[in-house]
This record gives structure tokens, C-alpha cells and sequence, in this order.
């Protein structure tokens, strides 16, 4: 079920009414999400129900002995290798013995990471176990989050639950028109943003670029669009659990404003980065394996191999891989250039991050790495054109020949980049309170409103969410 | 207690509204911006209610089509798929061509449409010569016919192509005319055009006072548009496995299964199955009638007939000489279109002639697809509106 059809909102607002008019609350949002899950298919909730069951009896197993959390997470990544990983890794080794392709099952990645941070927290002390199967299923599948994220943890999301079985969540009225506000603009970035650059970017990867100009507007326009697509999801996850008077994490804070990589990724898909930072990274740097003098290389290494398996996270192929690992290379730079050198101007290091995210974002969208080069080659013109791709590129894709449309084109992207600056302006707290202050049956039907009339303007083309298939 | 309600109702009614008159700023915002080509945009709303063939296209309105390839639509003001002209024609020629989408071809320019083409090409030789794109949206043979009979006879045309796709025969949906125009029996068990149409609520009410006040909506309304195209589309369509799953890669090559002709052999030859054969008599006759009352030539194109497949050659050229037989014994002329498009695209190049991006090589026809077409139109127009007395 897509979060941008007229059947979600429909889906949203039985629920919440239900909610609402009974008493029953933490049940009624379990039915809801396991209905939500339903919709993806039989085999989908079967795998999810089954996972959901052995991670129920692994954490009273982890809490009384820490060491069934390595069969715990064996079984959970294992679940995820086969369905996610299997061709990718059967084909790096060069022997697959797999003859038929599995789709992946519907949000995976994200609800894997999600009880693995459970299971480990428990492990560590930083999480109790659910005793009842109802709570702990509902904060494995609630439906706002259960798809992509925000990937939450424990102590954000589990005491919610407990209150809200125990009758004891007091739905805060007035989190209704901020949550509202909250699906419109995420809405309005789905619909209205990344559904109209994506065709466009899909046309340029599709033929191949027709010169360097052509290929920064792909890769340009490609960056916006996952952001868009992406952050438009969060919002309307969070927004959604917010009429429930739920509060998730924030996942974007206007990462392309971000002055340095690290920054960056302190912005973009916030749930992941901690994610990696606290089950991934910090255990790798912190690891005993050599003397101190050798610390900022282990560092090193294990950002990178973080960042690479991010990438992976991202999907089976070595174009994530490279890029992930690229940005944790960068990362480490931009750490490392923080501590020795003195920090450029502001402008400069902005200008140099976005630079980078944006180039490196070919590796990201290219099908193949050797497609990526290519690419790379046609942006920075290190050869003549764009070899030919595909039976179905009648040419490759070419800027428009007359000046005005060129003009059009860059004020497009300006404008994409300015829009961004402007959500950084009006997405703030003051903002929130001030919805907060004025909450009530005009505002909320003005922003309900004009959500489902984005809803009812008909698809001409099948976007789904971009990280759906992640 | 019921004027809270009454204060209660009226906020909200008035944040719907605010939300309406936001949603209609940004639209007309978009529409009337460059903006349009990229950002969405509530589809064009083309047509409205005709008595001689239950729809045709709205005079003088103007929007954006979305499907396949977005183009800057605008009617004439004749109500046509067409640019604007005098109804008058003294002193030149005029010739029309009748087809379904294909013909109309809302995925181009106006300027860009096989009519268009033509008439390009025959005014360059004969000044002021027109041909004019009679074009319509699921046309079939009875629309086609009411169509030439009405839009010819008030356009004065000296020529016309009327497309025949040659599956149309077979099909049940050419006797129903719950909609637009069909064949239906009349009392003495022949084929006529009937318009039963005429008396269901949705013409009644798309010709009322009700009707006209809902297509001035949609022509000054974006918000109207959605709700109409979200009307026609259905409130849940997206809800559907096939919304959710990858779009398919288009369908490269054709089919050269001998069935496909099978069927039509069995039809034009031997007049099997009956009612397809009264048909297919009912279109020519028609035809025919029109042609003698008005004096004009007029060329029936067939279509569809698959001319890539040299192990059917036999088969199609007994179908062909099936066809051409029967249609010139009409006194009406034959064009095996398909043959044409080969002969001048290649067999390779005709997939070349449809479809837009990603679904290019399926699909309507693109711009290469129209010149193409045009240029057959122009061919086979010039001896039929110049070599008369």
C-alpha cells in the first residue's frame, strides 16, 4: 500500500477514526499494521510473521544469556542475504546456484535493522523484552514506519507502545495539524517534485547522456529526486504516526546545505547513520586488533568498510558498494581535514560537499559500474560522447538545442536547490509551533484538504518510493 | 450546543475550501508556466456530447495531454483535433482524414499530426489545399461513417481517408451504441447507424443545462479537471498489483502468427462469421452512399493487416485482393496502409514510428510515426483531389 495513493488516505483516516472513537488503541493500530502488511502479499507477511515470531522468543533467550544474540541476528541477516543478497553474493563468488530470482520481500532492510538494534540493545542492557507478543509486534510492524523507516529504536518507539496498550498515551490533539502538515509536505515533495524529475532522469540514464551538460542535469536532477522521494516518505511516516500521537525520529534535516560530508551524513537518513554508527562502526573502531599508533588507520578502515556496507544496505550490486564506501573515505577526510587543517570558508565547504554528493550519486543510479564510469566520463568530458545503450535509445538524450529551454533547464535545478534552502527556512520549531498555536478544524481540513487533491490528481506514470525497493 | 455545531461545520467547510482554492492557484500556477511540461497538471477534459456520433471534440478549449507524451492540446474552433479555418472553402481543395487516436494524435503538436503533415506537403503544391484531421479518440466504423456524414458534409470535403482497422468487424462492441454511435438491425434485419445514445442519462445530462454548467467547469477550473479525470480513471485505480509492480520494457518486433490473418481471410472471403460479414457490407454501403451523394472520392485505408512477415505473405495477399475487391466494387477506393508504411520505413524502422521514452517502439504514433503517415496521406490525396474534373 503506497503511502501517495487515495487508498492510503482512506486506510489512514478509517484507522484513526477507529482509533479515536474506541477504546482499544494499541490494538487497533496492530490490526491496522498487520493489514497494512497484509496488502503486500501472502509470502511477505508469512516471512515477516515468522520473523517476527523468532525474534519474540530470542529476547528473553538474549536476556538471560548474551549469546544467543548470534543466532538471533544469523537468523535476521540471514533472512536478509537470502532474499536481498543471494544472486549478488552467489554471482561474486561466481557460482550461483540459484536459478530463480526472488523479489525482495517488502520492507526487509528496514525491519531486520530494526530488531537486530532491539536485540542487540537488549544484549547490552539498553532495552527491556516485550512480554506481550501483541506490543512487541507492534513495535515491529507499525504500519507508519514498518515499510522504510525511520528505523526506530527501542527507547524512542517501545515506550510509546507500552503506553499505548495501557491506555495511558494521551493523544495530543494539536500533534493532529502538525502531522497533517507534515503528510502535505511530504506529499507535496512526492507528488508534485519527484514524480516530475523522475521521468527525466530515467530518460537520461536510459539513453545515456548526450554531453557533459546532459549528464550533470541527470545526475543533478537525480539528487533531488531521491530527496524529495525519500524525505517526502519520512515526512509522511511521521506525520501519520503523529494523529496517533506518535512520535518517530526525524530522518532528513536538509542534508545538501550540510557544510562537510560528515555533516551530510549527520542529515540524510538520520535512523541509518546512528544505526550503522552504533552497531557498525563503533564496534570496528573500538576493536583491539592493533597498537594505538595504528588507531586513525583502524578508523579508517572501519568507516569505510561502514560506509560500504551501507551501501550494500542500499541494494546488491557494486555500484552501493563503491559508493558507500566512498563516502565513508570522505567522511574520514573531511574529519581528518577538520582536525589538522583549518576549515575553509563555509561556502566553500558547502559548495565541496554538494559537489561530491552529487557525482558520487552516478554510482548510485548507474545499473552497472562500468555504466558509472562511463558516465563519469561524459560529465567531467574525458571522452567524446556516450557509447550507445540499449536497443531502445533511439539517440542519446540531449539538452534542448534552443537557449530558452537550456535557460529553463538551469533555472530549474536553481530552483530545485533554492526550494531546499526555503524548506531549511520554514521547517523549523517556530514553524511547528506556530501550527501547534493555530491547530484546529480550519487548519487541519485546509491541510487534509489539500493533501487528497494531490491524492486524486491521476498518475500518468507508476512512481513507487524510491527506497521501497530497498 | 448547535451553533458550536454550526461554527464547527462552517470552519470546516471553509478550511476545504481554502485547501480548494490553494490546490486551483498552484494548477493554474503551473499550467501557465513553463512549468508544465515538467510539474503535474490535471489532463485536458477534450470532449463533449454530439448527436451524430454520442462525443466529439469542444470547440475552442485548450489544455495539456498527459498520456504516452505531453502535448499543448488545442481544439479549433470548429471543435476539431485540428488548427483553425474557415468552415468555408471556395476555390480550393479540401480533403479529410477519419480515423481513432491514431488520426487525432494527442501525443504531438498540432502542427505535427499526420493530417497536418499532408497538408503541409499538398499546399506546398497547391496553395491553399487543406486537409483536415477528422481524428477521434476510439472511433469506430459506425462513428467513422457519422462522422464523414456530418463533419464532411458541414466541412464540404472533396476527398476522404477513412482508416479501417480491419479487427473492428469482429468485435461485439460494434453493434452497441449504449455510447456512441453503432450498427444496429433495423426492422428489415439490415445494419444502420443507430444513436441509441441519444436517449441515456449521461447524454441527456451532458446536453442539459446541468451539463454545459459542469464543461464550463472543466474549462476554467483545474480542480473540476481532477475530479473529472479522477472521474474517468475511477476513485481506486490505483490500487491494483500492476500499479505497484516495475513498468514492463516495451515489446520489441511483432507477431507473425498466421491466426492473426486467419480470421480476417475467413471474413472477407468467405463472409464468415455472418454478422462480422453484415457489418463489414453495412461500412462499405454507407461509404458507398456518401460517396455517390456527395461526389467524392474516398479511400478506404485499411490497417493492422501485418505486412512484416514473409511466411504470410500468401495469406495477405489474398486477404488484401479479398479486401481491394470488395471495396473498389463499391465504387470507394483501397489503400494497404501497412504495405505503405513498410515500403517507406523499412520493416525494421516501423517500430521506430510509435511510441514516446521508455515505451518508444509501442504505442501511438510519435512525430516521425505522423510525418510518415502524412506523407502516405499526401500520396495517395494528391490524384484523388487534383485528377477530377
Amino acid at each position: 500500500m503506497r503511502y501517495d495513493s487515495l487508498y492510503f488516505a482512506f486506510f489512514l483516516g478509517l484507522v484513526w477514526l477507529a482509533f479515536v472513537l474506541l477504546p482499544w488503541r494499541g490494538w487497533i493500530l496492530l490490526a491496522a499494521s498487520i493489514g497494512f502488511y497484509a496488502a503486500a502479499g501472502v509470502r511477505d507477511s508469512v516471512l515477516a510473521a515468522i520473523i517476527v515470531l523468532s525474534n519474540y522468543g530470542f529476547q528473553f533467550l538474549i536476556e538471560r544469556d548474551r549469546r544467543w544474540l548470534y543466532p538471533a541476528l544469523i537468523l535476521d541477516f540471514g533472512c536478509l542475504a537470502y532474499f536481498k543478497y543471494r544472486v549478488f553474493l552467489a554471482t561474486a563468488i561466481g557460482f550461483d546456484v540459484f536459478t530463480h530470482d526472488i523479489v525482495i520481500p517488502l520492507g526487509i532492510s528496514f525491519y531486520v535493522f530494526q530488531l537486530s538494534a532491539f536485540l542487540i540493545d537488549i544484549s547490552r542492557g539498553r532495552a527491556l523484552p516485550f512480554h506481550s507478543l501483541a506490543r512487541f509486534a507492534l513495535f515491529k510492524l507499525f504500519f507508519s514506519q514498518l515499510v522504510a523507516g525511520p528505523i526506530t529504536r527501542w527507547r524512542q518507539f517501545g515506550p510509546q507502545v507500552h503506553r499505548l496498550f495501557d491506555r495511558k498515551l494521551v493523544v495530543r490533539s494539536r500533534l493532529i495539524g502538525l502531522g497533517l502538515a507534515l503528510c502535505l509536505l511530504g506529499l507535496v515533495k512526492k507528488v508534485v517534485l519527484a514524480d516530475s524529475i523522475g521521468p527525466i532522469v530515467d530518460a537520461i540514464f536510459r539513453d545515456g547522456p548526450g554531453g557533459a551538460a546532459a549528464a550533470w542535469l541527470g545526475v543533478w536532477l537525480f539528487t533531488f529526486q531521491i530527496y524529495f522521494d525519500f524525505s517526502g516518505y519520512s515526512d509522511i511516516a511521521i506525520g501519520s504516526a503523529y494523529l496517533f500521537g506518535i512520535r518517530l525520529p526525524r530522518n532528513f534535516a536538509t542534508p545538501f546545505l550540510a557544510p562537510s560530508v560528515a555533516q551530510f551524513w549527520q542529515r540524510w537518513h538520520i535512523t541509518l547513520t546512528r544505526y550503522l554508527r552504533d552497531y557498525v562502526f563503533v564496534p570496528l573502531a573500538d576493536v583491539r586488533v592493533a597498537s594505538r599508533r595504528y588507531r586513525v588507520s583502524q578508523h579508517f578502515f572501519a568507516m569505510t568498510l561502514t560506509m560500504a556496507l551501507c551501501g550494500l544496505w542500499h541494494g546488491a550490486n557494486f555500484t552501493f558498494v563503491l559508493w558507500g564506501a566512498l563516502q565513508g573515505m570522505a567522511i574520514m577526510l573531511a574529519i581528518m581535514w577538520s582536525r589538522y587543517v583549518r576549515a575553509p570558508p563555509a561556502l566553500i565547504g558547502w559548495a565541496a560537499t554538494f559537489g561530491f554528493v552529487v557525482t558520487t550519486s552516478v554510482f548510485f543510479r548507474s545499473p552497472s559500474l562500468g555504466y558509472a564510469f562511463d558516465y563519469l566520463g561524459t560529465m567531467f568530458s574525458l571522452r567524446a560522447g556516450f557509447p550507445a545503450v540499449g536497443e531502445q535509445a533511439a539517440s542519446r538524450w540531449q539538452l534542448p538545442a534552443d537557449g530558452m529551454g537550456e535557460l529553463l533547464m538551469v533555472t530549474g535545478c536553481l530552483a530545485l536547490l533554492a526550494l531546499h534552502w526555503l524548506e531549511a527556512r520554514v521547517t523549523t520549531l517556530q514553524a511547528a509551533v506556530l501550527i501547534w498555536r493555530l491547530d484546529g478544524t480550519f487548519l487541519r481540513m485546509l491541510f487534509a484538504g489539500a493533501a487528497v487533491w494531490l491524492l486524486l490528481l491521476p498518475k500518468v506514470q507508476d512512481n513507487p518510493f524510491i527506497y521501497f525497493r530497498f | 450546543m448547535w451553533r458550536k455545531i454550526a461554527f464547527q461545520a462552517a470552519k470546516l467547510l471553509a478550511g476545504i475550501l481554502a485547501a480548494t482554492l490553494a490546490v486551483e492557484l498552484l494548477f493554474v500556477v503551473i499550467s501557465s508556466t513553463p512549468l508544465r511540461w515538467v510539474l503535474p497538471v490535471p489532463p485536458i477534459s477534450l470532449y463533449g456530447p454530439d448527436p451524430d456520433t454520442g462525443y466529439r471534440h469542444r470547440a475552442s478549449i485548450s489544455g495539456l495531454w498527459l498520456t504516452e507524451h505531453r502535448s499543448l492540446i488545442k481544439t479549433s474552433s470548429l471543435g476539431l483535433r485540428d488548427r483553425n479555418r474557415n468552415i468555408d472553402h471556395d476555390g480550393t481543395r479540401r480533403a479529410v482524414v477519419i480515423g481513432d487516436s491514431f488520426i487525432e494524435a494527442l501525443q504531438v503538436d498540432e502542427s505535427e499530426t499526420a493530417a497536418a503533415v499532408a497538408e503541409e506537403i499538398l499546399s506546398g503544391e497547391h496553395p491553399g489545399t487543406e486537409v483536415v484531421n477528422l481524428g477521434l479518440a476510439g472511433a469506430r466504423p459506425a462513428v467513422e461513417v457519422a462522422r464523414l456524414q456530418s463533419e464532411g458534409s458541414r466541412l464540404r470535403a472533396d476527398a476522404a481517408v477513412v482508416m479501417l482497422y480491419v479487427d473492428n468487424f469482429l468485435s461485439t462492441s460494434i453493434i452497441d451504441d449504449s455510447e456512441f454511435t453503432g450498427y444496429r438491425r433495423d426492422a428489415s434485419g439490415e445494419f444502420r447507424l443507430s444513436y441509441g445514445f441519444r436517449s441515456s442519462g449521461g447524454y441527456r445530462f451532458r446536453t442539459s443545462l446541468a451539463g454545459r454548467i459542469y464543461y464550463w467547469l472543466l474549462d476554467h477550473s483545474q480542480v473540476a479537471r481532477i475530479i473529472n479525470a479522477r472521474k474517468n480513471s475511477g476513485v481506486l485505480a490505483d490500487w491494483s498489483d500492476a500499479a505497484a509492480a516495475p513498468a514492463q520494457p516495451p515489446q520489441a518486433g511483432w507477431s507473425c502468427a498466421s491466426t492473426l490473418l486467419d480470421n480476417q481471410l475467413a471474413l472477407w472471403r468467405e463472409g464468415t462469421p455472418s454478422q462480422a460479414n453484415a457489418l463489414a457490407d453495412a461500412f462499405i454501403r454507407d461509404l458507398a452512399a456518401i460517396r455517390q451523394s456527395r461526389d467524392i472520392p474516398i479511400i478506404v485505408a485499411a490497417w493492422n493487416i501485418e505486412a512484416r512477415c514473409p511466411s504470410l505473405a500468401a495469406k495477405r495477399s489474398a486477404l488484401i485482393e479479398a479486401m481491394r475487391a470488395r471495396i473498389e466494387r463499391a465504387g470507394l477506393q483501397f489503400l494497404d496502409l501497412d504495405q505503405r508504411i513498410v515500403e517507406k520505413a523499412g520493416p525494421a524502422g516501423v517500430a521506430k514510428l510509435h511510441g514516446f521514452g521508455a515505451s518508444f517502439g509501442t504505442g501511438h504514433l510519435n512525430v516521425e510515426g505522423n510525418r510518415v503517415y502524412g506523407e502516405i496521406f499526401a500520396d495517395v490525396l494528391r490524384p484523388a483531389l487534383f485528377a477530377q474534373p
